[in-house]
């Protein structure tokens, strides 16, 4: 599958008032999500839009996923996003935004 | 200390925050909003069929469409969570965990957090079995055994969305007839998926290591108190998010909601209340965007004195 072979480097910028700042991160970034899923396109629509790139893998339709997520969040809630190993259930922008340095 | 003042500073972003931004935004007041995430509670709803104007549109995209809509025009919208609020010199300070602002008066529609049903069982099996959100975590039950616990319109809709996942939805409730929308009962009862557990309250959910496999209930169902299921949905209520308020000294009610007079004020000048936070009798989007824009036009005839 696509996302087995993918391993994406992001290169994430945010620009600030007053002076444009350019943030380069190296971080893999993989969100577990399903269709129809309100939370997860809220996560979706905050990563698109500090230009974040990330690796998306969908619960609902591919079970070794589902089973992924379940053994690194410890539970089986979406979305959940794992940034560089670090796991984090649910759309929590305030920890997502620390771990990104955001 | 904040370099700007803002005349308005609305704290929470759903529906009923973005509603007092449009009109604050309107009479031309500098105006903050500040939230955790945009849209809030309506996200979780998968259609809302009874908001004017939109014969059925899901919550996510009503409140998308609420915020773009506010977010037009010049305001400031800040999504994070605050941790404070203190009274100053010639206002109030918000703190958040970045940034503090100032503003001369506030408007609260915070919301409300998912009541617990606070038995043995629900913090263990919390998101593994344990859930409060059908749309979100329904998903994961295709085929499998669920319960809904309450019996409010919201938890009719919910085992409804859980149906169309799960092998058979229980709807477990304490009171006699549950208490959807006539409509929505209708659909509950033609759906064969669905048995409602009458006058019955849930006292434990039961697992292994971190698997659901029953709960137990305070009197016998078809002759056992106990019901295998994969997962449980709590949905008996909402508690108000009104702890911020307490250093102002607000009125809450019995239920701790903030209690508002018809024009939105609270007992502390220049502090109003609009949504799910406050005592109004009925918790819908509409009548907190409403109350939003209710409380903006006070706010206004505070600012204008
Ligand atoms: C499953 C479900 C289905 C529903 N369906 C319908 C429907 O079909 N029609 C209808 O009219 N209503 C429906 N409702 C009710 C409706 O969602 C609410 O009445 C409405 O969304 C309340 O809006 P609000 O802005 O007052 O509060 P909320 O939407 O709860 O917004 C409060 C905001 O404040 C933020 N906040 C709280 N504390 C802080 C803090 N310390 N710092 C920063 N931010 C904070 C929250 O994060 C949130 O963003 C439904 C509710 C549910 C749960």
């Amino acid at each position: 599958m696509a996302w087995q072979i993918l391993v994406l480097v992001i290169i994430g910028s945010i620009e600030l008032t007053g002076a444009t700042r350019v943030i380069t991160m190296e971080k893999k970034i993989i969100i577990y999500s399903a269709d129809n899923c309100p939370w997860c396109r809220k996560l979706k629509d905050f990563l698109l839009d500090n230009s974040v790139e990330f690796i998306e893998k969908n619960v609902n339709l591919d079970h070794e996923a589902a089973n992924e997520m379940i053994t690194k969040s410890g539970q089986q809630g979406i979305p959940v996003i794992d940034i560089d190993g670090k796991v984090i259930v649910g759309f929590n922008r305030d920890a997502i935004e620390q771990e990104l340095g955001l | 200390m904040a370099d700007v003042i803002y005349d308005v500073i609305i704290i929470g972003c759903g529906v009923s925050g973005f509603a007092a931004a449009i009109y604050s935004a309107r009479f031309k007041l500098n105006t903050l909003i500040v939230g955790k995430v945009s849209g809030g509670t309506i996200n979780n709803a998968k259609e809302v069929e009874n908001y004017p104007g939109f014969k059925s549109i899901s919550g996510i995209d009503l409140g998308d469409r609420i915020r773009d809509h506010a977010t037009s025009y010049d305001i400031t919208l800040k999504e994070t969570e605050v941790i404070s609020v203190e009274k100053n010199k010639g206002g109030f300070t918000v703190r958040t965990k970045k940034e503090d602002f100032s503003g001369r008066c506030l408007i609260f529609a915070t919301g409300t957090a998912h009541r617990k049903l606070k038995i043995p069982g629900e913090e263990r099996f919390h998101g593994n079995g344990v859930h409060a959100c059908a749309l979100c975590d329904g998903i994961t039950y295709k085929g499998r055994t669920v319960a809904i616990i309450g019996g409010s319109d919201s938890a009719a809709r919910e085992a409804l969305i859980l149906s169309e996942h799960a092998r058979k939805v229980y709807i477990i409730y304490r009171g006699n007839d549950i208490r959807a929308e006539p409509i929505n009962k209708k659909r509950v009862e033609d759906n064969q998926k669905i048995e409602i557990i009458r006058n019955t309250n849930i006292t434990e959910i039961m697992g292994k290591g971190r698997v659901v496999e029953s709960v137990m209930l305070d009197k016998e169902y078809k002759g056992s108190k106990v019901i295998a299921l994969d997962g449980v949905f709590v949905n008996i209520g909402h508690v108000p998010l009104t702890s911020l308020t307490h250093s102002l000294g607000v009125k809450l009610n019995e239920k701790k909601e903030i209690m508002t007079d018809t024009e939105g004020k609270t007992n502390v000048a220049g502090v109003f209340a609009a949504g799910d936070c406050t005592g109004f009798f009925w918790k819908q989007a509409i009548t907190g965007v409403a109350q939003g824009c209710t409380a903006a036009y006070s706010a206004y005839n505070f600012l204008k004195r």
